[in-house]
Formats: C-alpha cells, structure tokens, sequence
C-alpha cells in the first residue's frame, strides 16, 4: 500500500518551525493526522469557528508550503510533521468558507457518521 | 422500443437505443422476488470488477473481497508467478473462513481451525497431523477458484459455472481502449456506506449529469456548464452492449477558489479542475474522451451491472453498488490518482478527494428518500429523459438478462 507517508504513531510535536511560531497556537486544534479526523472534525464546528482558522491560515498557507517543498513526506518528523498536518487540515476544511456555504456541512447530506473511512487515507 | 426522434441538444448519441424505453418501473424491482432472480440471472452471470491490481503491487499480495449478493467472501490473490487469482475465503477442511485480515502480503494462507495451509496459488499445501486423514489426497482440496482475468488494472471475478462470454467480448469496444491509461495510480482514498435503497435506485445516482445543477449547487457550482451548455448536456453519450458511458464537458470559464489553486499549482490539476489534453493525438487511448470532445472534463462508464468508472486525467474513481438485499446496498468507493512525489502532490490528492467526498455526500443523499417513496407503493413508474439515456440502457440490459438468462 501506500508507505510514503510517515507512519502516526509518531508522537505529535506541538511546536512549529521558527517561521511559523505565530501559528503554533492552532495545533493542539487542528493540525489533525488523517482524512477520517479532519472530515469529524469539520462537521463537528461552526462555520464561525472554521473561519477564524482558516482566516489565520490563508495568509501564510503558501510559505508553508514553500517552506515544505524541498521534503519528501515519508521523512517528515517532529515540528515539520506537525506543520503538514496543519496545512493539510487547512486544505480539507477550506470548502465551506470558499464555497460560502450555510454551515459545515452539507445541507442535504446523510448523517455525516455514517460513511465509513478506509485504507490509506484513513491513515494520513 | 424506442423509435422516437431524439430532441435537440448538443449531445451525440451512439449506439443501439432500439430496447431503451423512457418508463420504467422501479415498484417491481424492490420487491424481494425479484430481487431474488436478480441474483441468479444478473450477479451469477456477469463479469464483476471486484479490486485493482494496485492493492496487489508484489507476489504474495492479497486482498479480501465481499460480495454482498452472493454471500461471497473471496481472497484475490497475486500468486508466487505473478498471476492474479480468485478464490472463495473457504478452507476445504471444515468450512471455515481462511484469510480474516482484509489485506497484506503472505507466502501462504494459514487456516487458524486447525492449521491446513494454502499457497498463494491456491493448492492445498500443508495438513496438520495428516496421516490421521486416511486416503486424502491433497490435491483434491485445493482452494476453490472463481473465474477471474485482469483487464488494464481491474480485476474481474465471475461466479458462473461456465461464463457465457469471456471477459474481452463482455467488454466489447472497450476492452482495447484504454492502454494503459490507469497504470501508475495509487489510492488516495476509500470510503463506504450502507444505505437503505435498492441497488439500481443507488447506482443511478451517478450516471446522469442531469442532477448535477441541483444537487451540487453547493459543491460544484460551476464545473460544467457554462454559457454555451447551460444545461450541463453531455456532449457525448454511448450504448454499449451491456455498457455505457457518457463524457462531460468543463466549463472553460471555472473560477478555482483560492485554496484550490493553491493546491493544483503545486501538483497537478484534478477534478473539479480540468487541464487541456489533446485527445487527438493519434495515440491516445480510444476510450478516453471517446467522443473526442472539446473541453474535455471526464467520462463516466457504467460496467453493468453494479460498477461505475469515472475518469478523468490525472484520477480515476471506482465505485461500487452492491446490493445487500431489495431494500440494501453497499456503496464503495476508492479514489486513484497519479502518483504523488511531491508535497505539493499530496496537497492536490488532499484537495481532490475532499470536493470529491462531498460530492459523493450529495450524491447519496436523495437516496433512502426515493426508496421510501417507491416503498409505498404509490408511484411504479420513474420517467427518463434522453439525457438520463444511461439509466434506459441499465434497465434494459437488466430485463434482457432477467428475461433470457
């Protein structure tokens, strides 16, 4: 399967690199681990709520990412672990800001603990 | 039968519609009867997409399968030769479940009743205390196999005795369109969900488009369309023996969002961001953008009966309907995707398989509402427009094989 991914029994760092120290305040929060936790995480909040950290995060996501670039994901440990997981919550909770919906989740939807995760992505 | 003219509209149409009728009656189909002939006539008899080739990269390589309409557990295995096998999840000692892990890579498969051993090419290779069994000759207790071939990266099992037709002639004009087009991927995602609806009313859920600007109003309020197709028509649309498949065109006027283009400037364009390719070119793969059409989004192809492909360049995503019973089914679906060398590629995977989540999302939510309608009784009949033409051929190709099976 997939094995470029940093396994997550890896303990979670709560400090950033020194470019990023004004952000280390949202770890605890949301720099989340796989696909599974961001998706309840997102349909567990307010749109408030999720527009105050993706307000914070959208002015620097790209020097993040620029800061990450020259890494490969499977060497990613520590503070630049952390840091991915930060942007990649970002990424997969910026749809209901951008797409200005009501709320988190999705008007019509199922019960959002109804779908089931799997395989890799339920891991990173 | 079906003579009528078609309507204007920008779609081309291929293909026989002489069996397609635009009413169907969806009360019989719920019924458990008949959904016990579907079972014997359809499930029993067609070729079924069960896994890819990429969750079996290496000799050893397995994978458990259900599935639901058969009662079937099977193990797929890629055997120490390289080949790709089915068999059913059964040791031949006494019945019990062999492989209870859903995948890894083994040299062999152990029961853990009582020990008896099976190598990855299923021949039953180990009995524990054996001289106890008098006269047993071990290969007369091999697993038990399930016809099974691999075409491009899908791998095919068909439960029949003697299927009726390899693999190649129930794929028809597809079987040699692709060439490879789905090599190289790897799964970026892979969710499920049990809902209480009858299989077909699940998996007509996603071959038509024309829900696409009502239901994903909110998720996708511009990928199509557009001011020379405001009524998102597929531009292309084929009848195939026992398939079909339609293309959709992008609209070349989508705005990417902020976070969207943050994403797919660092990896590659996906969904619901279509890139430019030139699917002229004399080499390209026929079944792709098989109506060659301008502003190209994706195809989606339904492999009758319970599968459904939807391609688009960089990604492609499998998505089964399996039925449970009547009143069940089981959605699976797995994303693929190019593979990923780069953060900014992992990002553009992360993007990609959260819109597509919540499409899906969208996509299932009408679903146990018109399952409870038609449970009442009141309303049989659904009527289909030619742009659902998709849903006429899945009913069609059902009722031949319910009928002549």
């Amino acid at each position: 399967m997939n094995s470029k991914h940093p396994t997550h029994a890896t303990p979670i760092k709560h400090t950033l690199p020194a470019p990023f120290k004004n952000l280390e305040h949202l770890v605890g929060e949301w720099a989340l681990p796989n696909e599974q936790v961001r998706y309840a995480k997102l349909v567990s909040i307010s749109k408030a709520h999720l527009q105050v950290f993706f307000d914070e995060m959208l002015p620097q996501a790209k020097a993040i990412m620029d800061f990450l670039a020259p890494h490969e994901i499977k060497n990613l440990q520590g503070d630049l672990l952390t840091l991915y997981h930060l942007l990649v919550t970002f990424v997969e909770t910026a749809h209901p800001i951008e797409l200005n919906w009501e709320t988190t989740n999705i008007e019509f939807s199922e019960e959002p603990t109804r779908l089931n995760f799997h395989g890799p992505s339920a891991q990173h | 039968m079906n003579s009528a003219p078609l309507a204007p509209s920008i779609t081309v149409f291929k293909g026989d519609r002489s069996k397609l009728e635009s009413k169907v009656n969806l009360l019989e189909r719920i019924q458990p009867s008949y959904f016990k002939g579907e079972v014997d006539k359809i499930f029993k008899k067609s070729w079924l997409p069960v896994t890819s080739t990429v969750e079996l990269p290496e000799p050893g390589s397995f994978i458990v399968v259900d599935v639901p309409p058969l009662k079937a557990s099977i193990v797929v295995v890629r055997g120490s030769d390289g080949e790709v096998r089915a068999f059913y999840n059964i040791c031949r000692h006494r019945a019990n479940k062999l492989e209870m892990s859903e995948r890894g890579v083994k040299k062999s498969f152990a029961c853990e009743f009582h020990g008896w051993n099976y190598s990855t090419r299923g021949k039953l290779v180990g009995v524990t205390d054996e001289t106890q069994f008098v006269g047993l000759d071990k290969n007369d207790y091999g697993l038990i196999a399930v016809h099974c071939e691999v075409w491009e990266t899908f791998v095919f099992v068909n439960f029949d005795d003697k299927p009726s037709q390899t693999l190649k002639e129930w794929l028809g004009v597809m079987h040699d369109g692709y060439q490879g087009f789905f090599d190289t991927r790897e799964q970026i995602a892979h969710w499920s969900i049990t809902v209480k609806a009858n299989w077909h009313v699940t998996i007509n859920a996603f071959t038509e488009g024309y829900h696409s600007l009502f239901l994903h109003k909110a998720t996708l309020p511009d990928y199509q369309g557009g001011n020379d197709n405001p009524m998102r028509h597929r531009p292309f649309l084929e009848i195939m023996e026992h398939h079909g498949r339609y293309s959709a065109k992008a609209n070349p006027l989508h705005k990417m969002t902020p976070v969207e283009k943050l994403c797919y400037e660092a990896g590659r364009l996906m969904y619901p961001a279509f890139p430019h390719i030139d699917t002229s070119a004399p080499n390209f793969p026929t079944s792709v953008n098989p109506g060659r059409v301008e502003n190209w989004a994706f195809d989606i192809t339904e492999l009758f009966p319970c599968f459904v492909l939807i391609n688009g360049v960089n990604w492609h995503q499998c998505m089964w309907f399996w039925p449970i019973d009547e009143n069940h089914t089981e959605i699976r679906v797995i994303d693929y995707a190019y593979p990923a060398q780069t953060i900014g590629d992992h990002l553009s995977h992360s993007y990609f398989r959260v819109r597509n989540r919540e499409v899906f999302r969208e996509d299932i939510s009408t679903m146990e509402a018109i399952h409870a309608s038609l449970k009442t009784g009141v309303m049989a009949d659904v009527v289909l427009s030619q742009q659902e033409m998709l849903l006429q051929k899945h009913y069609a190709v059902a009722k031949e094989m319910m009928e002549h099976a």
